[in-house]
């Protein structure tokens, strides 16, 4: 996979981000909207970073899809929930696998995309079972 | 007044393998001599990693035993930094590795309080996170998205841990 196709993927991963916490958001409990509304702009933000990148090295970022399949249909605050999670690891998952492929200032914009996903994935997984590790050793893996 | 009681805190060993260069100077070549010149060893740039993974897993280890109430919470993030360890020393050239679970010691000092000793665990995950992160920028793609994850998975340490 080249730079141009692994961020034209993180892109992809980041336009079906926003569209589930589009889809998720009504669910949630209202103390729990602050965090979705704060990691939904993190993802607006990426997003942004990375079609900004792609027009850099002259390639068209790709479209957002005009829907996207949920994993499960979201139907409770538990679920709302669980999906945030799914959400995140997926995104993280994506710059990840962009990591190998790019160098320099791009792979740092990678490992800060990671992190934050990684971030975000772990307050959710903390709140979708409270006591329980919210962390794990690899994230994206 | 209590007397300053900090002096003799340990302060980062775990950094103290990054200092050690690989100081082999080329030795002037002696006269008459035909050997060819064996190139010095470089150090592998995840050694230091290695170590300061280890020195984590002490770190934990050590704010454990003093305040076992934090097992629950420290108990699983030690873990994994065990296989941060495991997972480097896998991409280390075994003939060439150095450090042992034996040689760690803690990355920070246990600390007065739990409290205290939680918030030097955590600002020892942001610094750890910081150097994954150097080392992946300019590491092979080989190993680059294994040093992202573990720099993405020490800077959620220092936020789980706040």
């Amino acid at each position: 996979m080249s730079a141009t196709d692994s961020l034209q993927a993180v892109l992809r991963a980041e336009h079906a981000a926003i569209f589930g916490y589009g889809a998720l958001g009504g669910h949630l409990k209202a103390s729990r909207r602050a965090l979705a509304a704060e990691a939904e702009r993190g993802h607006r933000d990426r997003r942004d970073q990375v079609a900004e990148l792609l027009i850099a090295a002259k390639a068209d970022p790709a479209p957002p899809e005009r829907a996207y399949g949920l994993p499960a249909p979201v139907s409770s605050a538990v679920g709302a929930v669980k999906l945030a999670v799914l959400i995140e690891e997926r995104t993280a998952a994506a710059w990840r696998a962009a990591v190998p492929q790019l160098t320099g200032a791009q792979r740092s914009v990678a490992i800060a995309g990671l992190t934050a996903c990684a971030v975000q994935a772990a307050r959710w997984r903390g709140l979708a079972a409270p006591g329980a590790p919210s962390t794990v050793a690899f994230p994206g893996l | 007044m209590v007397p300053p009681t900090l002096s003799r805190r340990a302060v980062l060993t775990a950094a103290t393998a990054a200092g050690i260069a690989a100081a082999t100077s080329a030795c002037d070549r002696l006269a008459g001599s035909g050997a060819a010149a064996v190139p010095p060893a470089q150090p592998d740039p995840l050694e230091p990693l290695l170590a300061a993974e280890l020195g984590l897993v002490a770190g934990y280890e050590a704010a454990i035993a003093r305040f076992p109430g934090l097992a629950g919470k420290l108990g699983p993030i030690r873990d994994e930094h065990r296989k941060h360890a495991q997972a480097i020393r896998a991409t280390l050239d075994p003939r060439r590795q150095t450090a042992a679970p034996g040689d760690a010691k803690p990355a920070a000092a246990a600390g007065a309080s739990a409290e205290a000793a939680t918030a030097a665990l955590a600002a020892e995950e942001r610094a750890a996170a910081g150097r994954a992160a150097q080392a992946c920028v300019t590491a092979g793609p080989e190993r680059a998205a294994l040093l992202a994850s573990i720099s993405a998975s020490e800077a959620v340490h220092a936020v789980v841990l706040g």
